[in-house]
């Protein structure tokens, strides 16, 4: 079987086994062919990580396979890769340049705003890199640039959601946005009986917006992408939340009734409970 | 156990209801053909153990489990069943496809047909639209005591989502008392993603209550049932609900952009 293969069926077992064990079955499978391990570990999202910042206040920022280089993770808030790398290994580690760090700073502060408005406490982060000219769409790697949006919020349950993104530009003045959406939902009660309710959605969105970049001035360039990323993800958010509502809540329950039917069961008892009233009022 | 045999253990343990067959394939693609003795083992233990559903030639469903298997030392005999319910008959099952046959004979020293009481049949056919089967298999060494499945699946491969109940039981018939059941659920489903909804209960019956099987297990299984829908309404209305909110705290959308800083001077304001 050729790597390419053994790829495809890790995804397809992933998809297949129980949601909340993610880390424990990418770690089994790479043992089992350990060539796998860097394409899983770079397509597969799993609950993001939270560290803290020693140079900005230890304020908390959002760590996965997007600001990761060796075993560090890249703040967005101080711009540095903790726990701190030699000096060596940080001049191959990735940074955006230095047009495109202004955007990310935006992002963060924008997406915190929106983060505190949507989820009342939580966490978000958000990191943009450059595109090499030869993996970019319109090779132009002045333009272009991807990113990831993260949130996360643990409350009794964790919300995790992973927006990963790519900005292209496709005419004169219009630019192409591409999100790839995961988000991870696990819910549990462990009260009466032990119930688990886990897993994930994805969902890919595509759309053009115009951006007027003729112009010099980069900071409203900036500005505009920004508002284009913020109302897509806005919307994708809101969709992605009414979907999740429907397949944990609705899809799930109906499933359950497929295979034991209890509405019958209630009906039932209502009609031994009338029985046994009817039988009463006779006797009296 | 060697690492491999624990991997390939904990994979099929973690299968989801109906995709085991899948899940197999997948794994031999990883492994290749060298883990193949490992994981049909490991596939045979794991539906021997939990006790599971199998459909013969022409259609009827059987229960498979560690209590009614035919022990053989012969790698190739290892899949044969009592069916005690039909007169001890033996059934073969394919593992993997969970497709079984019956061979035309029977075992002579297997233990008498145990009759399924009709007020149990009629409690499982009415409350368990899946593909369902009960059975009672003595348990292992213990006079008159008897293990009870109540196994439903539904399966629904082409819209992406498996759904499984499984109860079982400790009947003692001598003093007429179920001592202890637990009642399993396991539902996925995986289209543009990958949901499980999973449920899972021991009882054990502390007063050494007597009665009729069926009453013993209605009753769990009604109390269950009502637990679940409890808690599917409390995982919505508590945890769901306070993660995200449905529209921002201001019931607008949030106005992207430049001034989208005003937000914050306006709950700094608030806060002053």
């Amino acid at each position: 079987m050729s790597l390419d293969e053994k790829y495809d069926a890790a995804l397809d077992l992933l998809r297949r086994l129980d949601p909340t064990k993610v880390k424990t079955n990418l770690t089994n499978l790479i043992n089992l062919e350990p060539d796998l391990a860097e394409d899983l570990l770079s397509s597969v999202d799993s609950q993001l990580i939270v560290k803290k910042d020693p140079e900005s206040s230890n304020k908390e920022y959002l760590c996965c396979d997007y600001n990761r280089d060796i075993d560090s993770y890249r703040s967005p808030w101080s711009n540095n890769y903790f726990p701190q790398l030699s000096e060596e290994d940080l001049q191959e580690s990735p940074f955006p340049n230095d047009q495109l760090r202004p955007l990310e700073i935006m992002c963060n502060d924008s997406f915190d705003v929106y983060r505190d408005l949507y989820y009342e406490g939580g966490i978000s982060s958000v990191y943009l890199w450059n595109m090499e000219d030869e993996t970019t769409e319109s090779g132009d790697s002045e333009t272009d640039f991807a990113g990831v949006i993260l949130f996360k919020k643990a409350n009794v349950g964790d919300w995790d959601s992973i927006h990963v993104l790519e900005v292209t530009r496709s005419g004169a003045n219009e630019y192409n946005y591409k999100v790839t959406t995961t988000i991870i939902l696990h819910l549990e009660d462990q009260s009466e009986i032990k119930t688990k309710l886990a897993g994930n959605l994805t969902r890919q969105t595509e759309r053009n917006f115009s951006v007027n970049d003729e112009t010099d001035n980069l900071e409203a360039i900036q500005v505009a992408h920004l508002t284009n990323l913020g109302t897509m993800i806005e919307d994708i958010e809101s969709q992605m939340r009414n979907s999740l509502e429907t397949v944990y809540f609705e899809k799930t329950r109906d499933i359950f009734q497929q295979t034991r039917n209890s509405s019958l069961t209630a009906m039932e008892q209502n009609k031994e409970q009338h029985e046994q009233v009817i039988k009463g009022l006779q006797n009296l | 156990m060697s690492e491999f045999n624990t991997i390939i253990k904990n994979i099929i343990n973690d299968a989801s209801p109906g995709e085991l067959n899948i899940i197999v394939q997948d794994l031999l693609t990883i492994t290749g053909v060298n883990g193949k003795d490992t994981i049909l083992t490991t596939v045979r233990e794991y539906n021997m153990e939990r006790g599971t559903l199998v459909h013969l030639d022409d259609g009827e469903s059987f229960v498979i489990s560690k209590h009614n298997h035919v022990e053989n030392d012969l790698e190739e005999d290892n899949d044969k069943f009592i069916d005690y319910n039909n007169g001890n008959q033996i059934i073969k099952v394919d593992q993997l496809t969970l497709q079984a046959s019956r061979l035309g004979e029977t075992i002579s020293n297997g233990i008498g047909a145990i009759p399924i009481d009709t007020g149990l049949k009629e409690y499982v056919s009415k409350n368990f639209p899946g593909d369902h089967s009960i059975a009672i298999y003595p348990l292992n060494g213990t006079e008159g005591k008897f293990v009870v499945y109540i196994i439903s699946d539904k399966y629904n491969e082409s819209n992406f989502w498996n759904g499984e109940w499984r109860s079982q039981y400790i009947w003692d018939s001598n003093n007429n008392i179920v001592e202890e059941g637990e009642i399993n659920v396991d539902v996925h489903y995986y289209e543009d993603g990958n949901v499980r909804f999973q449920s899972q209960k021991k009882y054990f019956n502390d007063n050494s209550d007597t009665g009729s099987l069926v009453d013993a297990i209605k009753s769990w299984e009604t109390q269950f049932t009502n637990d679940l829908y409890d808690q599917f309404e409390n995982l919505n209305e508590r945890q769901f609900k306070g993660l995200r909110r449905k529209l921002p705290v201001t019931r607008s959308k949030v106005n992207w952009g430049k001034a989208i800083g005003n937000y914050r001077l306006g709950k700094d304001a608030a806060n002053r």
